[in-house]
């Protein structure tokens, strides 16, 4: 009877651990859901006065907080003010953003940040009055052509984030069952075997 | 000895719970390296450099051929094992490159060997000391834990040859200690620290000595000989500045930490109880050269074999000791690398990559530069460094 207790304290203390650093711990900390357009092979194209970048976003997720956008300012040169707006589809302006070359490096990602915003489509309109070269570039996919940026999404309950990433465990553990199962019965028999040398002692 | 197993048991279920679970970059960078030798590659510096263009990865191999040949003959035996995605996820350095479902397992098997060693660390000092408690203490501490199953890397190899050949020494097998220890420089060249307090553990002749060191240089002969005229290897093993780290603080532009390191021998050469001396020496060593370097987290592994026998029988040094570790572990917070903080649960979710460091906390919420606070954490490191050497003297 002592055995199998000390075999259960023991699988319960491991199963413990197991659930706090699977689902409680990502519950806890990971606060934000991560999407990007970056698709490995970006090129750039310089921000002049007569350019308008205008790039239409799907959010996968309600509370977008923050979209990142890789840009590059050669030698660290330009100065200018970048303005950016976070239009709705029909037009209306959700955000004005302004950004200064300053703030850019050679390359880096530059976030803007705001108030979460709920739509399912957003247009991001980027313009500069620089008239100085070397202008500041924006990365572009090869693929299609699309802005490279990253984008994140503020989950604010415990109970959301804790669904969110139990969900994601799920799918990992469906998708790898037989490595599972052999992992959790080869802790099983370590269990077994460390209970056992316990009790002949 | 069945104390002994049931001990083992107990560590290998923890280790195997922390296993899976835990990543750095480090572990993918070196077996994308180390997968070359499985298609045939020999000298992987000349192969690196030549397809430059063509590989997803353009780092340099800085080790040494052994680690090469030793780690690409671990990547043919676990590829047995892994996964079909396994080679994908070694040669995709894109923006996907951490998101695989397999990748838990991925890490187990290639930590499994770290395994063994870990556990065979533990069983030389179970040797070294039978009576006391020193292996247990290896095994149940969460340093040891963090440097070879969160960090992942392979210095444990070397680590677990230097004190085979402490072993040896002891135990007056000189061909097998420095044949060990050979073998040790011969994959991470750090032991040569150790190299000097190994010559003069015990009485011998010049001779003797010379003997011993044709030991040692039997490893680094056989392997290192046939790159020697490579200026591929001489340019990436050149390339990983141990040496410039060391020779990095100054005053009046004197190094300091060479000049404690000869102090510390000088001091070990004058002292009859070599076998207690060489604990303290390392120690010693250990705790200037974190206050003292730059250094990189996965180095400690390098000294901790070592330095169990002081922190278990020089009770006074327990406490500054553990208050130093803290420190340490301060300042790798401190470092701005998302892969030394939250990165390291990617396996379990790759959203981790998004949690805020210490680095970003005190940089932008406190307005503090965590550069500064990293000086004033060694500086802090060099105070406790400085009263253990006292404690420690005191007490002998």
């Amino acid at each position: 009877m002592k055995k199998i207790i000390n075999f259960l304290s023991l699988t319960l203390v491991e199963t413990i651990f197991l659930i706090f650093l699977l689902l409680i711990l990502p519950a806890i900390f990971i606060n934000q859901i991560y999407d990007q357009n970056d698709f490995g092979k970006s090129f750039f194209i310089p921000l002049s006065r007569s350019t308008i970048y205008q790039q239409e976003i799907d959010l996968s997720n309600p509370n977008l907080e923050s979209i990142s956008l890789l840009m590059k300012n050669p030698n660290l040169q330009n100065k200018d003010p970048i303005y950016i707006n976070i239009e709705e589809t029909n037009g209306n302006t959700l955000y004005k953003l302004s950004l200064s070359g300053h703030s850019v490096e050679d390359p880096t990602w530059v976030p803007l940040k705001f108030n979460p915003i709920n739509n399912k489509k957003i247009v991001l309109k980027i313009n500069s009055p620089s008239q100085n070269e070397p202008f500041i570039s924006f990365a572009f996919n090869q693929k299609d052509n699309s802005l490279v940026y990253q984008s994140r999404y503020k989950i604010n309950s415990f109970k959301e984030r804790f669904q969110k990433n139990l969900i994601l465990q799920k799918d990992k553990l469906s998708n790898n069952y037989l490595f599972y199962s052999l992992y959790l019965f080869l802790i099983l028999s370590l269990n077994f075997i460390l209970i056992q040398s316990n009790d002949k002692r | 000895m069945k104390k002994i197993n049931k001990i083992i048991f107990l560590a290998i279920i923890i280790r195997l719970l922390i296993m899976p679970f835990f990543y750095h970059p480090d572990i993918k960078s070196q077996y994308f390296h180390f997968q070359f030798l499985q298609k045939g590659i020999f000298n992987i510096y000349s192969y690196l450099d030549h397809n430059k263009q063509n590989l997803p990865n353009t780092d340099t191999f800085n080790y040494l051929p052994l680690t090469y040949f030793t780690f690409g003959a671990n990547h043919l035996i676990s590829q047995v094992f892994m996964p079909k995605d396994y080679s994908l996820w070694l040669n995709d350095w894109g923006v996907q490159k951490n998101d695989y479902l397999n990748l838990p397992i991925f890490l187990l098997i290639l930590k499994l060997p770290y395994l063994f060693l870990d556990i065979g660390i533990a069983y030389l000092l179970f040797k070294l000391f039978p009576k006391k408690k020193l292996h247990s203490i290896w095994l149940f501490n969460p340093v040891t834990i963090y440097l070879i199953y969160i960090l992942g890397n392979f210095d444990i190899l070397p680590s677990f040859l230097t004190l085979l050949a402490f072993y040896f020494l002891k135990n007056k097998k000189n061909f097998y200690s420095y044949l060990s220890l050979g073998t040790a420089i011969a994959i991470k060249v750090y032991p040569v620290l150790f190299l000097p307090f190994f010559l003069f553990y015990h009485k011998e002749n010049l001779k003797q000595k010379f003997l011993n060191l044709c030991f040692l240089s039997l490893p680094l002969i056989i392997t290192v000989l046939p790159f020697l005229a490579n200026t591929y290897f001489l340019n990436s093993f050149l390339g990983s500045g141990l040496t410039q780290k060391i020779l990095e603080y100054k005053i009046l532009n004197i190094p300091i930490y060479p000049i404690i390191y000869i102090i510390i021998f000088l001091l070990f050469l004058k002292t009859k109880d070599k076998q207690k001396s060489f604990y303290k020496s390392i120690f010693y060593l250990m705790i200037f050269f974190f206050a003292l370097i730059k250094f990189h987290p996965q180095w400690l592994i390098w000294f901790l074999p070592f330095a169990v026998y002081p922190f278990c029988f020089i009770k006074k040094i327990k406490i500054p000791f553990v208050l130093y570790l803290l420190l340490f572990f301060f300042y790798i917070f401190l470092i701005n690398d998302q892969f030394l903080n939250w990165g390291h649960l990617i396996p379990i979710n790759t959203d981790f990559l998004l949690a805020s460091t210490p680095y970003d906390i005190i940089r932008y919420r406190f307005l503090v530069n965590p550069l500064i606070v990293q000086q004033y954490t060694q500086f802090t490191m060099i105070i406790f460094s400085l009263i253990m050497v006292y404690l420690y003297e005191k007490n002998n």
